[in-house]
């Protein structure tokens, strides 16, 4: 028996995407997935005593790094899924005229991903470039319900001018569909939940509300849907349904418990945050990271872009190790203590980060694994925090993107070469081998 | 021997006047656009020559902009504050707060002394209210925007 690619499982007011089954996979290949998450605010390793303290980036280059020194040492077990890209630069961060020297936490961001400088404006006639996610969601994300998704960890409901002249959209977000148009970033795993298991389907808004203000799953909804199709599958494939729907419930159940525990009046860690958005970053990250997941699994979408948080952070990241504000941290002075004391934050969202990196590798996919089908770039528009500058920036890629990109090496580019670079190949590995350039390239970068 | 010595002294020596002269620093030399690291803040300080070797400038620090004026001594000028505005850089809630050393008063700590150094940076001092505070800089390199 063979199922469509899109088939689901409908109930009223909701609709479930199937995961990848035998039934469907002798029907289609694996695509390729893309994450694109930015990292705040630099590394402590982009400092000239990080650097020569290999704080991000190993020694060695080539096969035989050692990360035991650097921030990246939680992604060990991967090694032959990363690809480090050290000493590269983004210029289109830089101030080109004096008024915008000092402006870099309000124009930073939206270069990421653009690699383009950021017309500077406080009004809604914003400019920047199409970010690389956007690019290929433009182009290959059409075969999924949702061409893309855009999340983020901290507050971005700012609006106006930010500081330095700058619209606030430009440090909410590092997606832009067009140069002259912004997306917003969804910082409540619920709001992102309802919208892979609600845009589907028949459910209104209302429906939804309903569901959730009854504590009811999603699953209740299509019961009777999955039942009829648990029938219609052979034993391994009912495993596979079975395993993927106690999946999407272990993850609606999570954000329940959130929900029920904000609604209880417990004084909480983040009071401005949205009920669904857990306190805890670690937790929150890691909710996200499984619903990215969930929406490989069931080919919802195929791209998301994830902000780790803000610049000008306050947060405190005690599971780190480290009980300073984060913003006050990275400002080390050049204090080779201090700028220790940022690197346990950088390692700490590395740790976290390489969570993600254990599911994609332990989720088969096609004839491999959802990392070997993946492209996951990891990185910052600023290099050293303390400087604000944009130079030697830390960067790298998870995933063997289909076999395109072959992983486990750490390559140091020559001095001055800007990350549109690297971006512009990554673009190719992608499949956008007719783009000659992305943003400020200025050509290739040789990725072995 | 000593010929020789007394010789290559003398060589030097010409050698040294001829590179001073040839390096000879003039205010033109420090116009344009810089960009200053100030206790790990970008920190934008705009110089124009003025007559002989007098200079102006304008120092754009936490949300101010202040007029500076100077005079070139070998290869430093010398700038006190004229003038003091807000330029609306910063927004209520990034003003610093009143006792950092270089915020509140509206006019910069005085006097402000900027050094050009041979690699083409400037170094310089200025007095805040934790005491002197040195600073490193860069001029802006022209680029294409977009």
């Amino acid at each position: 028996m063979f199922l469509s690619r899109r088939e689901m499982l409908k109930g009223l007011g909701a609709s479930i995407a199937l995961p990848y089954l035998e039934a469907i996979r002798s029907a289609s290949t694996s695509p390729v997935r893309l994450i694109c998450i930015e990292q705040v605010h630099g590394a402590a390793g982009s400092s000239a005593f990080g650097i020569q303290n290999n704080l991000w980036s190993p020694a060695l280059t080539g096969r035989n790094f050692d990360l035991t020194p650097t921030s990246l040492k939680p992604l060990e077990p991967f090694r032959d899924h990363i690809t480090i890209i050290s000493n590269t630069d983004v210029p289109s961060a830089d101030p080109t005229e004096a008024r915008e020297i000092g402006g870099d936490h309000f124009r930073s961001s939206a270069t990421y991903l653009t690699q383009t400088y950021p017309k500077r404006t406080e009004g809604a006639d914003v400019e920047c470039g199409v970010s690389l996610d956007q690019l290929h969601a433009q182009r290959f994300g059409q075969d999924t319900p949702i061409p893309s998704m855009q999340l983020c960890i901290e507050n971005v409901d700012q609006s106006g001018g930010c500081g330095y002249g700058y619209s606030c959209v430009y440090t909410d977000t590092i997606s832009w569909a067009s140069p002259a148009k912004p997306l917003p970033m969804i910082r409540d795993p619920r709001v992102v939940f309802d919208q892979m298991f609600g845009v589907l389907g028949n459910g209104s808004a209302d429906e939804r509300r309903e569901r959730r203000q009854e504590d009811l799953s999603i699953l209740d909804f299509v019961r009777e849907s999955s039942k009829r199709l648990l029938n219609r599958l052979g034993a391994a494939d009912r495993v596979r349904l079975n395993d993927y729907l106690d999946n999407v419930r272990e993850i609606e159940r999570r954000i329940q418990a959130v929900e029920k525990r904000h609604d209880s009046g417990e004084p909480r860690e983040l009071p401005m945050a949205p009920r669904g958005v857990p306190d805890s970053f670690a937790d929150h990250v890691t909710l996200m990271f499984d619903l990215q997941l969930l929406a490989f699994r069931s080919d919802i979408t195929r791209v998301f872009s994830f902000k780790l948080g803000r610049d000008a952070s306050t947060r405190v990241y005690r599971e780190s190790g480290s009980t300073g504000a984060f913003h006050i941290v990275s400002h080390h002075s050049e204090n080779p203590d201090r700028i220790r004391e940022f690197a346990k934050i950088n390692t700490y969202h590395v740790r976290v980060f390489a969570e993600l990196l254990r599911q994609l590798k332990e989720t088969p996919d096609g004839d491999g694994t959802m990392l070997d089908n993946s492209l996951v770039i990891y990185g910052s528009p600023m290099g050293n925090p303390n400087q604000h500058n944009h130079r030697r920036v830390p960067f790298l890629v998870a995933g063997h993107a289909g076999g395109r990109i072959k992983g486990g090496t750490h390559i140091r580019a020559k001095d001055r070469t800007p990350l549109s670079n690297v971006m512009l190949t990554l673009l190719h590995a992608l499949g956008h081998d007719d783009l000659h350039s992305f943003g400020d390239s200025e050509g290739p970068f040789q990725l072995e | 021997m000593l010929k020789r010595i007394s010789l290559a002294l003398l060589v030097a020596a010409i050698a040294s006047t001829a590179s001073a002269q040839e390096k000879k620093v003039t205010v033109a030399d420090f116009a344009g656009t810089w960009n200053i690291e100030v206790m790990s803040h970008q920190v934008a300080l705009v110089i124009e020559a003025a007559e002989g070797n007098k200079a102006t400038g304008t120092l754009m620090l936490m949300g101010r902009d202040t007029l500076l004026k100077g005079e070139l001594v070998d290869r430093t000028i010398s700038f006190v504050g004229v003038k003091s505005e807000a330029n609306g850089n910063m927004p209520a809630d990034h003003q610093p707060p009143a006792e950092h050393p270089v915020a509140g008063s509206g006019m910069p700590p005085q006097p402000i002394v900027v050094t050009l150094q041979d690699d083409g940076t400037i170094t310089g001092e200025m007095m805040t209210n934790n005491g002197p505070l040195k600073w490193t800089g860069e001029k802006l390199r022209a680029k294409k925007k977009g």
